[in-house]
């Protein structure tokens, strides 16, 4: 007894898939501009995240988010006169890390790098000073506590220039905060879009089978078997839109792909963007097609609620 | 089994049935008569539960109808067979898939659905037709494909809304002996019509509607 049961039940299921989908082939046009509507409708969030991730990597691997002190030393500055200054920047409870480099060091650095070495030669003596760079402690890390730090290292005698490098890195990581908030406000609306895509679209051919489904509650049809071809076919919409979003979204990817490794090229940083990974991508399919199936139960609930009408 | 006790309906102000008592006993045939408007229609909506009684109680087969849950509604209707002045074929679907509903709605297996559908047209003599779709069958035809769509599963009960309504005197009486056919084997059959010439002789109990009322 409990077999046929089980059997039944997967019977009618199995019968109700085929139904959905014998139900988006036959309007193929139609329930092919909804899937990509929907497609469209996931694409954008789902694209905005993506962006923010790239945009995310470029922090990490060039991990340069922290804010830091330049100070440049007064060319005259002797090598005990320097290691005084490092030990005592280094005790300095504010401070997290000092690096020192010296101007022989930074003019290796600086013959290396440019083409433009035999300018130094027009100089007597080496024109670059010793830097030091420093990077202040986790807490000091807002802009009232470095521009403290900063005043205060203005000060030392030592100290020909100071400069607070707000880099643009840090700059970006608050704008990826903001985007961050950005996407989540567009992946609720554009969600709650797309349960009204689906919604609507449901809605409009329960109305045109509206005597089919009367026949079919006279003949004992539980609401259940009603509602089920309904619920895979939502389920189904949100399927194939969010395959269409995560389609478009890598489309879009490679065509930036060219500009983003051009632009990388410049900083001297090869660039491999990412594209949506499978973990992500299945979690798309599976929150389009909840939510496919939300808009589903809603709208037939609403449905089956409303009174009968027999002939 | 059906019963009604004192039923009234009424819709917005509107008195449909005013006091509606009658009692069909388990394989019993009874006719239903009164002029159109009588409530003849209201009287077989309410015991399908597709409307509710203003007052009164309905027993169908020892259900008391207002008791039943909404999840219960479905399982009785599946156990009463309902024909319709219309048909209410379903025009997209063959002969076949509209007799073969009631049966896919209860998960049958497709060979034994297909066993019992083409039982139930052969029954109503519409087995070489059965690939057919509705509009290309007579008014008589799209008639019996709906008893044979009503019998398929098997109910206690038949339920007929002017059956013969649209039907010649020919055919009208064609289907009556089909229903009389189904009654012979212990199924409870009332059927709702005006058409007193046609009923007259034949050696049913007649419940008369008047104004509301049982006579």
């Amino acid at each position: 007894m409990i077999h046929t049961h089980f059997s039944r039940w997967l019977l009618s299921h199995y019968r109700a898939l085929c139904f959905a989908l014998s139900e988006l082939t036959r309007a193929p046009f139609g329930n092919f501009i909804t899937v990509c509507v929907i497609g469209i409708a996931i694409a954008l969030p789902l694209g905005f995240f993506i962006v923010l991730k790239n945009l995310q990597t470029v922090d990490s691997s060039w991990n340069a988010s922290a804010p830091s002190i330049s100070l440049y030393l007064t060319p005259d500055a002797t090598t005990s006169q320097v290691n005084t200054l490092l030990k005592t920047l280094r005790a300095n409870n504010h401070i997290a890390e000092v690096t020192y480099v010296s101007p022989g060091q930074g003019l290796k650095t600086f013959e290396k790098n440019t083409p433009f070495n035999h300018i130094i030669k027009i100089f007597r003596r080496n024109p670059i000073p010793g830097v030091m760079t420093v990077l202040p402690i986790l807490q000091d890390q807002n802009p009232t506590a470095i521009h403290a730090l900063f005043l205060t290292l203005k000060q030392l005698p030592l100290v020909d220039t100071a400069q607070l490098d707000m880099n643009w890195v840090a700059r970006l990581y608050d704008v990826i905060a903001i985007g961050k908030e950005i996407t989540k406000a567009l992946s609720l609306l554009f969600g709650f879009g797309v349960i009204l895509i689906i919604g609507h679209t449901l809605r409009a051919s329960l109305s045109s089978h509206i005597n089919e489904i009367q026949v079919m509650r006279l003949v004992g049809a539980t609401h259940h078997y009603i509602r089920r071809p309904l619920l895979y076919r939502g389920i189904l919409y949100g399927l194939l839109g969010g395959l269409i979003s995560w389609v478009l979204i890598n489309i879009f990817l490679s065509v930036l792909q060219k500009p983003v490794s051009q632009l990388a090229q410049t900083y001297h940083a090869p660039f491999q963007l990412q594209t949506v990974s499978f973990a992500l991508g299945f979690g798309v399919l599976f929150i389009s097609m909840l939510a496919g199936l939300i808009s589903a139960w809603l709208i037939t609930t609403q449905f089956l609620n409303q009174p009968e009408q027999a002939d | 089994m059906i019963e009604f006790n004192a039923v009234a309906k009424e819709y917005q102000g509107h008195t449909a049935l005013s006091n509606v008592a009658f009692s069909i006993q388990s394989g019993e045939m009874a006719f239903l008569t009164g002029h159109s408007g009588a409530g003849k229609s209201t009287v077989l909506k309410l015991a399908m539960c597709i409307e509710s009684p203003t007052r009164g109680h309905i027993h169908i087969n020892h259900h008391h109808l207002s008791q039943l849950s909404q999840r219960q509604i479905p399982q009785l209707r599946s156990r009463i067979g309902m024909i319709y002045q219309n048909p209410q074929l379903l025009h997209n679907q063959t002969v076949f898939d509209n007799v073969a509903l009631p049966l896919l709605i209860h998960g049958y297996r497709y060979h034994e659905m297909k066993r019992r559908a083409q039982a139930a047209l052969d029954k109503v003599g519409l087995l070489s037709k059965e690939k057919l779709f509705p509009s290309e069958l007579s008014c008589g035809e799209q008639q019996r494909v709906g008893i044979a769509r009503a019998v398929v599963n098997k109910p206690d009960i038949l339920l007929a809304d002017e059956p013969t309504g649209n039907l010649d005197p020919e055919l009208s009486l064609e289907i009556l002996r089909l229903f009389e056919a189904f009654h012979a084997v212990g199924v409870t059959v009332l059927i709702a019509t005006h058409d007193l010439s046609m009923i007259a002789q034949m050696p049913y109990r007649m419940i008369t509607l008047l104004n509301g009322r049982t006579k």
